[in-house]
């Protein structure tokens, strides 16, 4: 039996978690029976393939707890894409905005794409931190603490986020400078400090969103949710999904009537819609794949 | 030329009897010439399950056998009826001198 080298484990720890519940055990006994010399490639393949096409078994209620999971990991982890891209789309086209939010179209397509973004993340927020309320409740009954330490450092990089916002904000609001000014600019200079929690604010997002996308799905597939409370909530993420779609068309449509008035700072804005778009297809084609599963009423009786 | 696809080759190396990972690939790469890595070989099996050509069978979780089905066994007649016309009317063409 041969040690797998540290790449290959890296690979079959990138498989989805339901395959490398299901098949993972065997994949690495394979592996290590039959060495795992010239495997990088066909194992990348394989990740791409698992991640892009899931399969979940035969139908029961492993197959729908799987299915369901898969979905609403999948939704969330697009909220979490489209709420970042969503911001830096808002700031490409707002600051300043382009003429064509001006125009009648635009400002409609702006209106729908900025509606569904804060019904979608308001809603998003309500749907995780009901399941959320559910495992913590869950959690204190069978004295389980798991789930929640697992979740707990993105819930303290949420809370440093939030002070160091306030912290910012307040000394923004309190210092006289005008709406549209800048640091250095207008003879006020704010102190260093500050310049310096801004820069740590920007670049805090970046773990907030990664620790956002990956520690709460490992903290529901940890906490032994039933089946009956996913599909509630995989249910309910229809308003997000639907909100996502509306958004990613606005935007891209917003970007290709824009293309046509030859607005300045088109390439960026472009790709921000893009990406949106792309969550938006990638979220939906999820929650569409989901729906037998969702039919089912409870999983008890597949089996 | 793209050979047989993983998952013919997989129903196929099963019709002969329950088989763990490790011993299909072993019988593929004797049969067909053809060796299937670990992320081919389990992205089939997954894919044949869930179509349910294929069953896993009580074992060790490192060494699951998996057998072929009833609607398996259907499917992979099929396709090899199928397979069998498409080499026998090629090798018939090539006979009465289709080739320059």
């Amino acid at each position: 039996m041969n040690a797998l080298p540290r790449h290959t484990r890296a690979l079959l720890a990138a498989y989805p978690p339901s395959f490398k519940e299901r098949y993972g055990p065997e994949q690495r006994g394979l592996l290590e029976d039959a060495g795992s010399a010239g495997s990088s490639w066909d194992l990348s393949i394989g990740v791409v393939r698992a991640w892009l096409r899931p399969t979940f078994g035969q139908r029961g209620s492993t197959w729908q707890r799987n299915r369901l999971l898969a979905t609403a990991s999948t939704v969330w982890v697009m909220w979490i894409a489209a709420f970042f891209g969503g911001l830096t789309y808002s700031r490409l086209v707002n600051d300043p905005p382009v003429p064509a939010l001006k125009t009648g179209w635009g400002a409609t397509l702006n209106r729908i794409a900025t509606s569904a973004y804060l019904v979608g993340v308001v809603s998003t927020a309500l749907i995780v931190g009901a399941v959320f309320c559910y495992i913590v409740f869950r959690a204190w009954r069978t004295k389980t603490w798991q789930p929640i330490t697992i979740v707990l450092p993105f819930a303290l990089l949420v809370v440093w986020q939030l002070a160091t916002w306030g912290i910012l904000s307040h000394v923004r609001w309190s210092t006289p400078v005008t709406r549209h000014s800048h640091v250095g600019v207008n003879g006020v200079v704010l102190p260093a400090w500050f310049v310096v929690l801004i820069l740590l604010w920007v670049l805090m997002l970046i773990p907030i969103m990664m620790a956002g996308a990956v520690l709460p799905i490992r903290a529901l597939r940890a906490s032994a949710i039933p089946i009956a409370v996913i599909r509630v909530a995989t249910l309910a993420a229809v308003i997000p999904v639907t909100c996502l779609s509306l958004t990613g068309f606005a935007t891209v449509a917003f970007v290709v009537g824009e293309a046509a008035t030859n607005e300045v700072g088109l390439f960026l804005n472009a790709v921000a819609a893009g990406g949106l778009a792309v969550v938006a297809i990638v979220a939906a084609t999820s929650y569409l794949r989901a729906v037998p599963a969702l039919r089912t009423a409870s999983g008890a009786s597949l089996d | 030329m793209a050979g047989v696809d993983p998952q013919t080759l997989i129903l196929s190396s099963l019709a002969a009897g329950p088989k763990h990972g490790y011993a299909i690939t072993q019988d593929i790469t004797e049969v067909a010439g053809v060796h299937l890595g670990p992320g081919t070989l389990y992205g089939a099996i997954a894919r044949l399950e869930d179509k349910g050509y294929i069953k896993a069978l009580p074992g060790d979780d490192r060494r699951r056998p998996y057998q072929l089905t009833a609607k398996g066994a259907e499917i992979l007649q099929g396709e090899l009826q199928r397979m069998k016309r498409v080499a026998n009317t090629g090798l018939g063409r090539l006979a009465t001198g289709g080739a320059m």
